[in-house]
C-alpha cells in the first residue's frame, strides 16, 4: 500500500487539522509563485535589448509607490497565513476525553511500547506496534534510552522527538481502522532508515481482545519442534537481551517477544513478519540490518527450523 | 593601461620617463616576490581570494559527487551502492563540506577579492592575517576530504546533535574530525569578517561615504557582523562538545545532569544565521550585477541596505524553528511562527526591489542575468516553502523530511549558488581578463535550471509523502521510488551543468576573448582598472562622486595622488564620510602567517588525541608568532635598492 | 536659533553642546518616580479575572511624578514655542514621542496592568518591557530637558545649573552616559532582578519593587539617552546599532531561559496564576516569550531607525561638502 505513511491521506483529526493546513498554504503559495515568475520573465523581455539607454531612471516615485503597495501585500498576505497557523495551533495541542496512556521508549533502533494501567498485572510491554481502539485519544509519553529520535506517524500527527532527559508528550487519534506506518525521524545513527514502527488502529472490541491476549504469557510449546526450539531460545544468547514470559528470561536489550508471532513486521519495520524472514534475521542480523545491536547466531539447520517455529507460534 | 588616459594631466609628471619609472616602482612595491617562495609568502588579497575560491570550489565538487552516490544509493529502493555507514558519512560530509568548506568560505572569499576593488583601496585592512585565515581553511579542506577518503569521515550529521555525536554514541575519532575542522573554518571565518568589516569602514575612497557604499559592500559587511555574533557561539558548542569527547566533561550527557538540548540551541542559533551568512553576500551579488544588466542603478537603496540589516537581526531570533518537535512549549509556538514568518518582509523587500529594477531597466540577457532571473524564481518558491514550515503544526508533519530537503536546496542552491554562477560570470573577466564564453554559458545556466528543478520539486512530495530525510535506504511498499528516481536523473543534469561551467573556464582561460577594463559597463570601481587588476589594484586611487561611482564620474573627476611608490602605502578615510585621515604603510608579503597556520593545526589536530597537544601546539603557534613579530628592517631596505 | 540667546548652550539641539549633567538630572526624573511609591508592590491578594478592570494603581507618588513630568513638559514647550515659533527648539515630532512614551509609562504603571502583574509574571513582564523597550526611547527621543529647563523658575535654575557644573557631576555623567557603560548597566539591571531571590524580594518588598521599577525605567533612559544623544551625535548612530542589536539578543537569551526553563522559577507566582487559567510554567513561558519576541521587535525598529538616521547624516555632510569644493576642480585626497 503506497499510502500508509503518507500526510496526505490522514486517518486522525489531527493529521486532518493539519492536511488543511497545508493544502491551504499551497494555495496561497502557488499563485504567488506563479506571478512572481510570470513578473520576472515579463520584466525580463518587455524592454530587452532595448538601444535606448535611460539616463535617468522613470518615474521611480510611481515605482516606489506600486513596491511599497506590494510590500503591504506582502505583510497582509502573511499575516493572513499566520493567523491559520495559529487556529491550527491551538486545536492540535490536546484532545477531549479520558486517553489511553501509552509510553513509547526509543532504543537504537527499535520501539519500546509500555501500556499503562492502575492494575499492575494489567500492565504489558511489547515492541514496534502500538495498538490502539479507533476514535478514543490517545496519550503517548515519549522517552529515550540513548540518543534522540522522533515519533512520527504522518498519518496521524505531526512528529514529537524522544529525547533522554526529557518527558515529552503527544496526543493522537484515530478515526478510521487501519495500519499507519510511523518511522523515526531524527537522524539517530548507522540504522535511523530502518527504525519504523506500526500504529494499530482497532474498534473497541477488537483492541480490548487484543490486549486481554497480549496480556498473557506464551503458550508453551504443544509439540516436539516447538519445544526444541523453545530450548534453542533458551540455550542461546537470546536470553541476553529477549524476554518472553511464561520462561524464565528477563533480557531488557531486545524487544520483548512474548507475542512475536502476531506481530506485522520484524526488527522494527525492516523485514515482514515471515518464517523465511525470521530465519534470516536470527542467523544474519548484521547482514541485513548492519550495525544493529543483534549479533549473529550459529545455529545448527534443525535448531534453527525449531527456533522459528518455536517463535512464529508466539501468537 | 587605457585608464591611464583618463587620469587627469595634473597627476601625473610632468616629465613622461619620470612617470614611467614612477609607474614601475609602484609595481615592484606591491608584486608578491617571485616562485613558490612568493606564492606560499604572497598577502595580495587577489591572490589569496582566488585560492579560496579555488579551494571552496574543489569542496563544491567533491560534495557534489557525494551527492551523486547518494542520489544514486536511493534512486531504487533497497539498493546496495552505499551501506549504511558508508551513506552516514557522505551526508555528514556533503553537508558539512557545503556548509562549512563551501558556501560561507566562497562567499567571504569574494568579498576578500572585490571588496577592496569595490571601495577603490589597495589591499584588505590586515594582509598577513588574511593569509593566514586561508592557510587554516586549507588545512580545514584537506583535514575533512582526507579523513572522509580514509572512511573515517564524521557520520553524526553535518549538525552533530548530541548525544549521538557524544562519547558514548559515537566513539573513535570521526566526529572529531567534524568538531576540530569546525574550529578551523571559525577561525578563517572571523579573520575574513575582520578583514571585510576593517576594509569596508576605513579603507574607502574618498567621497566614498556610507550612503554611496555599493550594495555588495553592505551586504558583505552584515554578514560580517553576523559572522562575528554567530561563530562565538558555535565556537562555544563545539569547544564543549570536544571537551565531552576528550576530557570526560558532561556538557550535553543527561545521565550526568548535562542537557542534552543546550546543544540545539547552540549550535542553532549559529546555525539559523549561518543560512543568511550565505545568503546575504549572494543578494549582495544580485544587486551588484543588476546594474550591468538592466542599465540602471538598482532600484530601492536604501530600502535593501535596511532589508539586509534587518535580516542579520532577525535571523538571530528565528533559531528555535528548528526544534519546534524537541519540547518547545505549546503556548510559545505562535510567538515563533510569528517571528519566523517576520524574516519573509525584508527578503520580500528585496526581491520586489530587484524585480523592479529589472522591469523599469532595460535588460540585457546575458549569462549573469539569466543566473540572476532563476535566483528569483527559484528563491521566492524556496522562501514560500519557508513560510509554510514556519508553522508550526506545518513543520511538525515536514520537519526533519525530504520536504525540508527540498525547502534549504531551492534556498542554498537558488538563493546563493545561482547569484554565485551569475557573478562568476560576471567578474570572470576582471579576474582573469578573459570573458567566458556565453554559448556554453546559457548551457550551463538552462541545464542548472532544469535540473535543480527536477531534482528538488520532487522531494516535496515525497516529504508529504512520508520520507525522512537522512535515510539510507527505503522500502518499496512505500512508493518513493519513481520520485525518487526523477530527482536522480535532475541530480545528473546538475552535474552536467557543473561540468559545462568548468569547461567554460578552461576554454576562456585557453583562448577567451579578451575583455578589456570594463566589459559590461557597469558602475562600480572594480571596473575602474585592468583587468585583470595589477598588484596594486589602481595606480591612483579613485575619489567617488556619486553612489554609482563610474556612472557618476566627471571627465574631470580628481583621484588620490601623492601616496607613496616605494612603499605600500594606502589611504585611511573617515567612517561616516570617506575624508582621507592618514596614509599607512602595509605588511610585506611573508611567510609567517604560513608557519603559524601550521603551528594551529599542529595544536587543533594533536588536541584529538591527547591534551598534551595543547602544549605543544601551543610551541608550535609560539614560533609562528614570534617570527611573525619579529621585527623586520632587511625588507624595505631590499625595496629601496631595488627602487 | 537667534531667539533663544537666553541659554544658548544647553538649548542647542545637538548632544554633546548642552550641559550634560542638568540633563541627566532632568531625564531621570521620570525615573525617580518610581522611587517614593509606598503601597507599590504586588502584595495582598492576587487579582482575579472579574476585578481586573476596576483595578487601576493610583498612587499617589506615581500619579504625581507623573502629572508633574507632564505639567513641566507642556509649560516648557509653551514657553519656547511661544518665544522661538511652533516647532522649534523641540521639534513636532519629538513632542508626540514625548507624549506617547508618558501615555505608555502612565498606562504600565497606573493600568490594570500594574495589578495583574501581582498575579501573573507575564503581565508583570510585559510592564517591564513596556518600561524599557517602549516608554524609555520615546521619552528621550522627546528630548525632554529642553521644555523641562525652560519650565524651571530662572532663578532655581541658575542654583541647578551651578550645582550641576561641579566637576565631580560632570564627570560621572561622562562615565554613566558612555554607550557601553549605560548598555552594561542596563543589562545588569535587567539580569539583576531576574534571579529569582532579587524578584521574590521585589514582589514581597515595596521598596525593592519601586526600586526595580526605577532601575529598569533609570537604566532604559540612560541607555537609549546614551545611544540616541550620545557623545557622537548621529555619527555614533552606526556604533549604536550594535549597540541595539546586543540589547536585543540578551534580552531574548534571558526570554529563551526563562520560555526553555523545564521548571517555575519564580515562587511568588506558584499560587497566582491558576485564576487565569495558566500554569506556574505557562505564566513563566508566556513572560519569557514577552521578553523574547515583541521586545526584540522593539530594539529592531529602533536599530533601523537608528542606521536609516546614520546614513541620512552621511548623505547630508557629503552633499554640503561637495557644494562647498564645488568650485574648486581637482581637490585630491591625501
Amino acid at each position: 500500500d503506497q499510502r500508509v505513511q503518507s500526510a496526505l491521506d490522514p486517518a486522525g483529526p489531527q493529521a486532518e487539522r493539519i492536511r488543511r493546513l497545508m493544502v491551504m498554504s499551497i494555495w496561497i503559495a502557488a499563485p504567488i509563485a506563479v506571478a512572481v515568475t510570470a513578473a520576472v520573465v515579463w520584466a525580463a523581455l518587455r524592454g530587452r535589448d532595448s538601444a535606448h539607454v535611460p539616463e535617468t531612471p522613470r518615474a521611480d516615485r510611481r515605482m516606489a509607490a506600486t513596491v511599497a503597495g506590494l510590500v503591504a501585500a506582502t505583510v497582509v498576505v502573511l499575516f493572513v497565513w499566520m493567523i491559520s497557523d495559529f487556529s491550527a495551533i491551538r486545536s492540535l495541542s490536546k484532545l477531549d476525553g479520558r486517553p489511553l496512556a501509552v509510553t513509547l521508549v526509543g532504543h537504537q533502533w527499535w520501539w519500546e511500547v509500555q501500556y499503562h494501567d492502575s492494575v499492575a498485572s494489567h500492565q504489558l510491554t511489547t515492541a514496534n506496534e502500538i495498538h490502539i481502539p479507533v476514535g478514543r485519544p490517545v496519550l503517548v509519553t515519549l522517552e529515550s534510552r540513548d540518543v534522540i529520535h522522533s515519533f512520527w506517524v504522518p498519518r496521524l500527527h505531526g512528529k514529537r522527538d524522544l529525547i533522554p532527559g526529557y518527558t515529552n508528550r503527544i496526543w493522537l487519534r484515530a478515526d478510521k481502522p487501519g495500519a499507519f506506518r510511523g518511522q523515526c525521524a531524527e537522524f539517530c545513527g548507522q540504522q535511523h532508515a530502518n527504525m519504523a514502527l506500526w500504529v494499530i488502529a482497532e474498534p473497541q472490541a477488537r483492541f480490548d481482545a487484543w490486549y486481554r491476549a497480549q496480556l498473557q504469557p506464551a503458550a508453551a510449546p504443544a509439540d516436539s519442534t516447538r519445544i526444541a526450539g523453545q530450548k534453542a531460545f533458551l540455550g542461546n544468547s537470546c536470553v541476553m537481551c529477549h524476554t518472553i514470559r511464561g520462561t524464565p528470561t528477563g533480557g531488557r536489550n531486545g524487544p520483548d517477544l512474548t507475542h512475536l508471532g502476531g506481530r506485522r513486521t520484524l526488527a522494527a519495520g525492516t523485514l515482514p513478519n515471515t518464517p523465511g524472514h525470521l530465519g534470516g534475521w536470527v542467523v544474519d542480523p548484521q547482514g541485513i540490518k548492519p550495525g544493529t545491536t543483534m549479533p549473529p547466531n550459529n545455529l545448527r539447520p534443525d535448531e534453527l527450523r525449531a527456533l522459528i517455529a518455536y517463535l512464529e507460534g508466539l501468537k | 593601461m587605457k585608464r591611464e588616459a583618463e587620469v587627469p594631466r595634473s597627476a601625473l609628471h610632468a616629465d613622461p620617463a619620470e612617470d614611467a619609472r614612477d609607474l614601475r616602482r609602484l609595481e615592484r612595491t606591491w608584486s608578491p616576490e617571485r616562485g613558490l617562495w612568493g606564492w606560499l609568502t604572497s598577502v595580495d588579497h587577489k591572490s589569496i581570494a582566488r585560492r579560496y575560491v579555488a579551494t571552496a570550489l574543489v569542496s563544491f565538487v567533491l560534495a557534489g559527487i557525494n551527492a551523486l552516490v547518494m542520489r544514486v544509493q536511493l534512486a531504487r529502493p533497497e539498493s546496495h551502492v552505499l551501506g549504511p555507514d558508508a551513506y552516514n558519512q557522505y551526508f555528514t560530509t556533503h553537508g558539512t563540506a557545503m556548509m562549512f568548506l563551501f558556501a560561507v568560505p566562497i562567499m567571504e572569499a569574494v568579498g576578500i577579492y572585490f571588496v577592496p576593488l569595490m571601495v577603490g583601496t589597495r589591499n584588505v585592512a590586515f594582509p598577513r592575517l588574511n593569509a593566514l585565515g586561508y592557510w587554516t581553511f586549507l588545512v580545514a579542506t584537506i583535514f575533512l576530504w582526507a579523513s572522509f577518503y580514509a572512511n573515517v569521515g564524521p557520520d553524526a550529521g553535518w549538525t552533530a546533535y548530541v548525544p549521538l555525536s557524544g562519547p558514548q554514541f559515537s566513539p573513535g575519532k570521526r566526529v572529531d574530525t567534524w568538531a576540530q575542522m569546525i574550529t578551523f573554518t571559525e577561525v578563517s571565518a572571523l579573520i575574513g569578517a575582520v578583514e571585510i568589516i576593517t576594509t569596508a569602514f576605513k579603507q574607502r575612497a574618498p567621497g566614498m561615504s556610507l550612503n554611496r557604499i555599493p550594495l555588495f559592500v553592505w551586504a558583505e559587511v552584515v554578514t560580517a557582523f553576523m559572522i562575528l555574533f554567530a561563530m562565538s557561539t558555535i565556537a562555544t558548542a563545539s569547544m564543549m562538545l570536544a571537551m565531552d569527547r576528550l576530557i570526560g566533561t558532561h556538557f550535553f550527557n543527561p545521565a550526568e545532569g548535562g542537557d542534552a538540548l543546550l546543544w540545539q540551541h547552540l549550535f542553532w542559533f549559529f546555525g539559523h544565521p549561518e543560512v543568511y551568512i550565505i545568503f546575504i553576500p549572494a543578494t549582495g551579488m544580485v544587486s551588484a550585477m543588476l546594474p550591468a544588466f538592466t542599465r540602471r542603478p538598482v532600484f530601492g537603496y536604501t530600502a535593501i541596505v535596511l532589508s539586509l540589516i534587518g535580516t542579520g537581526f532577525i535571523g538571530f531570533g528565528l533559531w528555535v524553528h528548528h526544534m519546534f518537535a524537541t519540547a518547545v512549549p505549546w503556548l510559545g509556538s505562535s510567538f515563533f511562527t510569528a517571528s519566523s514568518v517576520m524574516i519573509a518582509v525584508p527578503s520580500g523587500i528585496q526581491v520586489l526591489c530587484w524585480i523592479a529594477t529589472v522591469w523599469d531597466g532595460r535588460p540585457r540577457l546575458a549569462t549573469p542575468m539569466l543566473f540572476i532571473l532563476g535566483f528569483l524564481v527559484l528563491f521566492v518558491i524556496g522562501g514560500l516553502t519557508g513560510v509554510m514550515i514556519a508553522s508550526v503544526p506545518f513543520d511538525l508533519q515536514m520537519h526533519d523530511t525530504f520536504f525540508v530537503v527540498a525547502h534549504f536546496h531551492y534556498v542554498l542552491i537558488g538563493g546563493a549558488v545561482f547569484p554565485l554562477f551569475g557573478a562568476f560570470y560576471y567578474w570572470f573577466p576582471k579576474v582573469t581578463g578573459r570573458m567566458l564564453g556565453e554559448r556554453l554559458g546559457k548551457w550551463n545556466f538552462w541545464l542548472f535550471f532544469a535540473g535543480m528543478n527536477v531534482t528538488f520539486f520532487p522531494m516535496h512530495f515525497l516529504g508529504l509523502l512520508g520520507m525522512p530525510r537522512r535515510v539510507y535506504t527505503y522500502s518499496p511498499d512505500l512508493g518513493w521510488g519513481p520520485l525518487n528516481m526523477t530527482a536522480t536523473v535532475g541530480a545528473f543534469v546538475i552535474a552536467l551543468s557543473v561540468l559545462v561551467f568548468f569547461a567554460n573556464v578552461a576554454r576562456s582561460l585557453a583562448r577567451g576573448a579578451p575583455a578589456g577594463d570594463d566589459p559590461w559597463g557597469a558602475d562600480s570601481l572594480e571596473w575602474a582598472t585592468a583587468s585583470p587588476p595589477p598588484p596594486y589594484n589602481f595606480r591612483y586611487p579613485p575619489v567617488v562622486q556619486g553612489r554609482a561611482a563610474l556612472w557618476s564620474r566627471t571627465p574631470d573627476a580628481p583621484v588620490v595622488t601623492g601616496l607613496r611608490t616605494d612603499k605600500p602605502e594606502i589611504l585611511m578615510t573617515t567612517l561616516l564620510d570617506a575624508e582621507p585621515e592618514s596614509r599607512h604603510v602595509h605588511p610585506q608579503p611573508t611567510i609567517w602567517p604560513l608557519v603559524t597556520a601550521i603551528g594551529l593545526s599542529v595544536l587543533l589536530l594533536s588536541l584529538i588525541y591527547t591534551p598534551w597537544g595543547l602544549i605543544w601546539g601551543a610551541a608550535a603557534v609560539s614560533i609562528g608568532l614570534i617570527g611573525w613579530g619579529w621585527p623586520d628592517h632587511h625588507r624595505g631596505a631590499r625595496l629601496e635598492e631595488r627602487g | 536659533m537667534t531667539s533663544l540667546r537666553r541659554f544658548p548652550a544647553r538649548l542647542h539641539g545637538r548632544a554633546g553642546h548642552t550641559m550634560p549633567a542638568t540633563r541627566g538630572l532632568v531625564c531621570a526624573a521620570p525615573a525617580l518616580a518610581c522611587a517614593p511609591s509606598a503601597a507599590w508592590a504586588h502584595t495582598g491578594r492576587p487579582i482575579g479575572p472579574h476585578d481586573l478592570w476596576g483595578a487601576w494603581s493610583l498612587e499617589p507618588a506615581v500619579v504625581a511624578a507623573l502629572v508633574a513630568s507632564a505639567a513641566l513638559y507642556v509649560v516648557g514647550t509653551r514657553r519656547l514655542w511661544a518665544k522661538a515659533g511652533a516647532g522649534r527648539g523641540v521639534r513636532r515630532w519629538e513632542a508626540a514621542c514625548f507624549a506617547a512614551g508618558w501615555t505608555t509609562l502612565a498606562l504600565a504603571l497606573v493600568s490594570p496592568l500594574h495589578a495583574l502583574g501581582g498575579a501573573l509574571f507575564s503581565a508583570h513582564m510585559a510592564q517591564h518591557e513596556v518600561l524599557m523597550a517602549v516608554s524609555a526611547p520615546l521619552l528621550v527621543l522627546g528630548r525632554p530637558v529642553v521644555p523641562f529647563v525652560w519650565a524651571l523658575p530662572r532663578r532655581s535654575l541658575g542654583r541647578v545649573a551651578r550645582a550641576m557644573k561641579a566637576p565631580a557631576v560632570r564627570s560621572a555623567w561622562r562615565a554613566l552616559s558612555n554607550p557601553a557603560a549605560a548598555w552594561m548597566l542596563h543589562a545588569a539591571a535587567l539580569w539583576a532582578w531576574h534571579a529569582p531571590a532579587l524578584y521574590g524580594l521585589a514582589v514581597r518588598s515595596e521598596w525593592a519593587h519601586a526600586a526595580q521599577h526605577a532601575s529598569f525605567l533609570g537604566t532604559g533612559l540612560l541607555f537609549w539617552w546614551a545611544l540616541f544623544r550620545g557623545r557622537g551625535g548621529r555619527m555614533g548612530y552606526g556604533a549604536a546599532v550594535l549597540y541595539v542589536f546586543g540589547m536585543g539578543v540578551q534580552g531574548g537569551a534571558l526570554g529563551a531561559l526563562l520560555t526553555l526553563a523545564r521548571a517555575p522559577l519564580y515562587a511568588h507566582h506558584a499560587r497566582t496564576t491558576q485564576a487565569w487559567g495558566l500554569t506556574p510554567l505557562e505564566d513563566q513561558q508566556l513572560a519569557g516569550l514577552i521578553m523574547w519576541v515583541p521586545a526584540s521587535i522593539s530594539y529592531l525598529v529602533a536599530g533601523l531607525w537608528l542606521f536609516t538616521a546614520w546614513l541620512r547624516e552621511a548623505e547630508r555632510r557629503t552633499l554640503r561638502r561637495e557644494a562647498i569644493r564645488a568650485p574648486q576642480p581637482a581637490a585630491g585626497g591625501a
